[in-house]
C-alpha cells in the first residue's frame, strides 16, 4: 500500500502547471487530508493567476528567465530515496523525520506551518509549484529549552532528466535550542539534469541558534531552485554558509526576517561558477524589530561563460531603530566572457541606524598572480590558489572540518585543465 | 605701521558689511509670480493639434514637426515606469496641462527690451547682476520660450553658438541636427518622448574646435503660470579640444497644483573636449521634475554633471554618460536634498563602450522629516573591452525618524579586465559629535547643521564659488526647524 502511494511517479508529455497534470496528481494524492488537498489546490490557482501577469519584474532584473522555467519537465520524481538523514537521535522533544513519512503518518503536525509564506523575492512560479506539488523535504521540530544541541546532516538528491522534485522543508527550533545542519544537494549521477525545488522555512524561537551550511554540487544540466525564508524572533541568531558549486542554473532566495529584538542573521554565500553556470542570487535583509543586526557576504568567482547576479536588498522598517545592517558582495571574473551582475540595494525608513552595502567586480590581482607564476607555479593553480583564498573567508565559516576541506577540493577541481 | 592697521581694520569692516548683507538667496526667493498675458498659448491637453500649434508657431521646418509628431505617438503608447519607479508618477494629469505659452518668439538681447512683466521676475532673481559679475552669457526662459538672451560679444566672435532650441534647430541645422535626438533618442523613456513632442526653449550651445570658455554659460529657467508644463531641450556640443562650463537654475511659484518640467538634456564631447554641467535646482514643491540627462563622450573627452536636487516633489534625473571613446571619462557629483513632501530620485548611469574609460559616482542625500531620497545607479562594462574603471560611492544621511532613503545600483561587468567598486552607507548623524558640539556651547540645531555642512561640503566645494556659498545658506535654511 505504502508503495502504490509513494510511486506517484506521473507520466504524461503536459505541462507541470496545467489542469490535467495537477488532476492526476491529486487523484493520486486523495489519500491526503482534505486541508493538505486544499492547500495545494490554493497553490495550484495562485500559479495559474500568476502566469497570467506579464509586466516587467524587477526581481527578475538580468536574469534571463526562460532558464528557470519548468517546461523542460513533465513527470514529478517519486519520493522515495529523494532525502536521507544522518546523526538523527531519537529524543522526546525533537522531531526529525522526512515529509514523505511525515505525510504518511502524521501529517497534522504541518498544518501549522505549511501556509508559511516564502521568501517572496520573485520566484513565484516555483514557489507555488513547490506548494502544490511537494512529497518530500525535511521536517524538524525542537522544543522549547531542549538543552542538546543537536547536530545533523541531510542529503538531497536531484532527479534524471524530465524529472523534477519538490521538497519542502520546515526547520521549527523552539526558544533556547540549537541546531546544526549541513545540507548536501547532489545528483545521483553526474549528468542528470532533473529540477530539485527547495523550499524551507526556518522559524526561530527566542534565544534559539542556528548553523546550518547548505552544499549545492548538483549534476551537470540540473536546475536548482532554493528558496528560504527566516523568521528569527527575539536574541536568536542564524549563520548561514551557502556553497553553490553545481548545476546548470540555480536561483537562489533568501529573506532574514528580524522580527524580534536583539536577532543577529548572517548569511555568507559563494559560487564558483564555470561553463554556462549560471547563479541567480536575490536576497533581502527585512529590520521589522529594533536593535538587531545582519550580516550578508556574497563572493562569486567566474571561469569560462559562467554568470552570476546578486541583488540583496536590506529593508529597514521605521521601527527598526539601532539597525546595524550590513551587505557585501564581491565577484572575481577571470574570464573575458564571464559576467557579473550586482544589484545592491537599501531602503531605509528609520533614522538611527547603520546601514552600508559594497560591490565589487574585478579580475586577479595581476602582482599575486606574477608572483605565483614567477615562482614556478602554473597559470591554472595559481588561479586556483589565490580563487580559494578568496573564498577561504566563507569556507572558514563552515563548522565541520570535513565538510570544509571538501568544498576546498571540489573549488579546485573546478581549475583543473580539461 | 598705521596704514598696516588701516588695512586691517578695513578688512574687518568689510568682513561687517559682507555679513550685514548675506547674500539673498532663500528656498522661498522664487515663491512669487506675476499675471502675465501670453500672447501664444496652446491651451490645456495634449493632442496632435497642441503639437502641430507649437510646430506652426515656431514656423519650424518641417523635419522637425514630423520628429514631435512621432515622439507625440511613442509617447501615447509608452507605459509609465511604475514597475520599479514611485507609484506618485500616476498622480500627472496629462490632461490640464498647458504644453505651451510664450509672450513672444524671439528672445530680447538687450535687458531694457525684456517686457516689463517679465523684467520684474528675473530682476527679483537677480539675474542681471549676475550676469554682469560672472556670466559669459545668460539665457532666461520664462515658461515655454526665453525672454532674454545674451552672450558677450567676443564669443560670438569666435563662433561660439548660444541659442534657443528653435534658432538653433532652423540657422545651424548644418551643426546641431547632426546630433539632436541621438544622445537620448526619443523612445529612450515615456517623458524623453514627450520631451520631442512638445519641446521649447533650452540651449544650443557649439564651442569650436579649441575654444576654452573661461566663464560659464548659463541659463535660467522659471516657471510662472499654473499648471503648466515646460519641456526645455538643450543640447551642447564641444567640439574637439573645447572647453565649457554650463549652469542652469530653475524656479517655480508654489501652486495648489501639480506642475510639470521634463527637459530632455544632450551632450556631445568630441575628442578631447571638456564640459561641465552644473544644474541647482530649486523647483517649487509643487512641480515633478522628470528630466533625461545624457551626454555621448569621445575620445580622450571628460563630461562632468554637477548635480544638486533642493526642490521639487518628485525629481526622477539621472544623468548618464556613454563613455563611447578611448579614454573618455564621466562623472557625476549629487546632492540630494528632500524634505517634508519630497522624494529626490536621482543617480547616474555610465554605460561603458570603448577601452580604458574610467567613471566616477559620487552621490549624498540627506533626507529630514518625512523626505525621501532615492539613488538608482546603472554602471555597464561589456566583456570586449579593456582596463575599464569606476568607481561608485552614495553616502545618505537620515535626520529624522520620519526620513527616508533608498539605494538601487545596477552594475554589469563582463570579462576579466576591469575593476568595479560600489559603496553605499546610510547613517545618521553621530551623537557624539552633537554633543561634543553642544558640550562647546552650540545650539543643538545649529549643531547639526554644521553636521549636515560638513556631509556634504566637500562636493559641495566643486560647485563654482557663488552657488557654493548659495547652497550652504540654502542647507541651512532647510535645516530649520527640522531639529528638537
Amino acid at each position: 500500500m505504502i508503495s502504490e502511494k509513494l510511486n506517484s511517479e506521473i507520466d504524461s508529455n503536459i505541462n507541470l502547471s496545467s489542469k490535467e497534470f495537477f488532476e492526476k496528481f491529486s487523484s493520486k494524492h486523495s489519500w491526503e487530508p482534505g486541508w493538505l488537498a486544499d492547500s495545494r489546490k490554493d497553490s495550484w490557482e495562485r500559479l495559474q493567476s500568476a502566469n497570467q501577469v506579464s509586466v516587467k519584474d524587477e526581481r527578475w532584473r538580468f536574469s534571463p528567465k526562460s532558464r528557470f522555467g519548468y517546461t523542460n519537465f513533465n513527470q514529478i520524481a517519486e519520493a522515495q530515496h529523494s532525502i536521507k538523514f544522518n546523526g538523527v537521535t531519537e529524543e522526546s522533544g525533537i522531531t526529525v523525520d522526512s515529509i514523505d513519512s511525515i505525510l504518511l503518518e502524521q501529517p497534522d503536525v504541518l498544518t501549522d506551518f505549511v501556509n508559511s509564506s516564502g521568501p517572496n523575492l520573485g520566484a513565484t512560479e516555483s514557489f507555488q509549484l513547490i506548494n502544490s506539488y511537494f512529497n518530500n523535504g525535511l521536517f524538524i521540530k525542537v522544543d522549547k529549552n531542549q538543552s542538546q544541541a543537536l547536530n545533523l546532516t541531510v542529503d538531497h538528491y536531484c532527479p534524471a532528466v524530465n524529472q523534477a522534485t519538490f521538497h519542502r522543508n520546515f526547520i521549527i527550533l523552539g526558544d533556547f535550542t540549537e541546531l546544526t545542519i549541513i545540507e548536501n544537494f547532489t545528483s545521483k549521477d553526474t549528468q542528470s539534469s532533473g529540477a530539485l525545488s527547495n523550499l524551507t522555512n526556518f522559524i526561530l524561537g527566542k534565544g534559539a541558534k542556528l548553523r546550518r551550511v547548505l552544499i549545492q554540487n548538483l549534476g551537470n544540466g540540473s536546475s536548482f531552485h532554493n528558496l528560504e525564508n527566516f523568521i528569527l524572533n527575539a536574541d536568536s541568531s542564524v549563520v548561514n554558509v551557502e556553497c553553490y558549486l553545481g548545476g546548470s542554473q540555480s536561483r537562489i532566495e533568501t529573506k532574514g526576517n528580524l522580527t524580534g529584538k536583539g536577532a543577529n542573521f548572517e548569511n555568507y554565500s559563494f559560487v564558483s561558477g564555470k561553463n554556462e553556470q549560471l547563479f541567480d542570487q536575490r536576497t533581502e535583509q527585512h529590520h521589522i524589530a529594533p536593535h538587531c543586526s545582519s550580516n550578508l557576504l556574497s563572493k562569486n568567482v567566474l571561469q569560462e561563460e559562467a554568470k552570476s547576479i546578486f541583488a540583496g536588498l536590506i529593508r529597514v522598517d521605521k521601527e527598526a531603530q539601532q539597525t546595524n545592517a550590513l551587505q557585501t558582495n564581491r565577484n572575481l571574473v577571470l574570464t573575458k566572457e564571464a559576467e557579473a551582475d550586482s544589484l545592491p540595494g537599501l531602503e531605509i525608513l528609520a533614522n538611527d541606524v547603520k546601514c552600508t552595502h559594497g560591490a565589487t567586480t574585478s579580475r586577479l590581482d595581476q602582482e599575486e598572480l606574477f608572483y605565483l607564476l614567477s615562482r614556478g607555479i602554473d597559470k591554472k593553480t595559481a588561479e586556483s590558489l589565490i580563487s580559494l583564498g578568496f573564498l577561504e573567508e566563507i569556507i572558514s565559516k563552515i563548522p565541520k572540518e570535513e565538510t570544509s576541506t571538501k568544498v576546498r577540493d571540489i573549488v579546485s577541481s573546478h581549475f583543473n585543465k580539461s | 605701521m598705521d596704514k598696516r592697521r588701516n588695512s586691517s581694520l578695513n578688512k574687518i569692516e568689510n568682513s561687517k558689511m559682507i555679513k550685514a548683507n548675506p547674500i539673498e538667496v532663500d528656498r522661498d526667493k522664487g515663491d512669487f509670480h506675476y499675471n502675465t498675458d501670453y500672447e501664444f498659448d496652446a491651451g490645456v491637453g495634449l493632442s496632435e493639434d497642441v503639437v502641430k500649434y507649437i510646430s506652426d508657431v515656431k514656423s519650424e521646418d518641417s523635419w522637425v514637426k514630423d520628429f514631435r509628431l512621432k515622439a507625440l505617438k511613442t509617447f501615447e503608447k509608452k507605459p509609465m515606469p511604475t514597475h520599479w519607479a514611485t507609484k506618485d508618477l500616476e498622480n500627472i494629469n496629462f490632461d490640464i496641462i498647458r504644453y505651451y505659452l510664450s509672450k513672444g518668439q524671439m528672445p530680447s538681447r538687450t535687458w531694457e527690451e525684456v517686457p516689463d512683466d517679465i523684467k520684474k521676475t528675473f530682476e527679483r532673481l537677480g539675474i542681471p547682476e549676475q550676469e554682469r559679475k560672472f556670466l559669459a552669457g545668460v539665457e532666461a526662459q520664462f515658461d515655454s520660450e526665453a525672454a532674454y538672451s545674451r552672450m558677450k560679444d567676443d564669443l560670438s566672435d569666435k563662433g561660439v553658438i548660444f541659442v534657443g532650441s528653435t534658432e538653433g534647430l532652423k540657422e545651424y541645422p548644418e551643426i546641431f541636427k547632426k546630433w539632436f535626438g541621438k544622445v537620448i533618442p526619443t523612445s529612450d523613456n515615456k517623458f524623453s518622448a514627450l520631451n520631442s513632442a512638445v519641446f521649447s526653449g533650452g540651449s544650443f550651445i557649439y564651442i569650436p574646435p579649441g575654444v576654452k570658455l573661461e566663464q560659464p554659460l548659463q541659463a535660467y529657467f522659471r516657471i510662472n503660470a499654473e499648471n503648466f508644463g515646460q519641456f526645455e531641450r538643450t543640447l551642447i556640443i564641444a567640439d574637439e579640444g573645447s572647453e565649457i562650463t554650463y549652469m542652469e537654475g530653475c524656479t517655480a511659484p508654489k501652486f495648489e497644483t501639480s506642475t510639470l518640467h521634463s527637459a530632455v538634456v544632450e551632450l556631445v564631447a568630441m575628442k578631447g573636449a571638456k564640459i561641465q554641467y552644473v544644474t541647482v535646482q530649486n523647483w517649487s514643491n509643487n512641480v515633478f521634475n522628470l528630466v533625461t540627462k545624457r551626454a555621448m563622450a569621445h575620445e580622450e573627452s571628460e563630461v562632468r554633471w554637477i548635480d544638486c536636487n533642493i526642490g521639487s516633489r518628485l525629481t526622477m534625473k539621472y544623468p548618464g554618460v556613454v563613455l563611447r571613446g578611448r579614454k573618455a571619462r564621466g562623472e557625476v557629483l549629487s546632492i540630494a536634498l528632500a524634505n517634508d513632501g519630497q522624494h529626490q530620485d536621482t543617480g547616474a548611469k555610465m554605460v561603458h563602450a570603448a577601452d580604458e574609460t574610467t567613471s566616477n559616482v559620487i552621490s549624498k542625500s540627506v533626507s529630514i522629516g518625512e523626505g525621501r531620497s532615492t539613488y538608482r545607479g546603472l554602471v555597464q562594462m561589456p566583456g570586449h573591452l579593456k582596463h575599464c574603471k569606476n568607481n561608485t560611492e552614495c553616502d545618505a544621511l537620515l535626520i529624522n525618524s520620519d526620513s527616508q532613503t533608498d539605494t538601487y545600483p545596477a552594475i554589469t561587468v563582463q570579462g576579466d579586465d576591469h575593476t568595479v567598486q560600489h559603496e553605499a552607507s546610510v547613517s545618521k548623524v553621530s551623537a557624539e559629535q552633537i554633543f561634543y558640539m553642544q558640550q562647546r556651547g552650540l545650539s543643538e540645531a545649529d549643531a547639526m547643521s554644521l553636521c549636515v555642512n560638513g556631509f556634504v561640503n566637500d562636493l559641495i566645494r566643486e560647485f563654482p564659488m557663488e552657488y557654493s556659498v548659495e547652497l550652504k545658506r540654502l542647507i541651512d535654511l532647510e535645516m530649520e526647524g527640522s531639529v528638537g
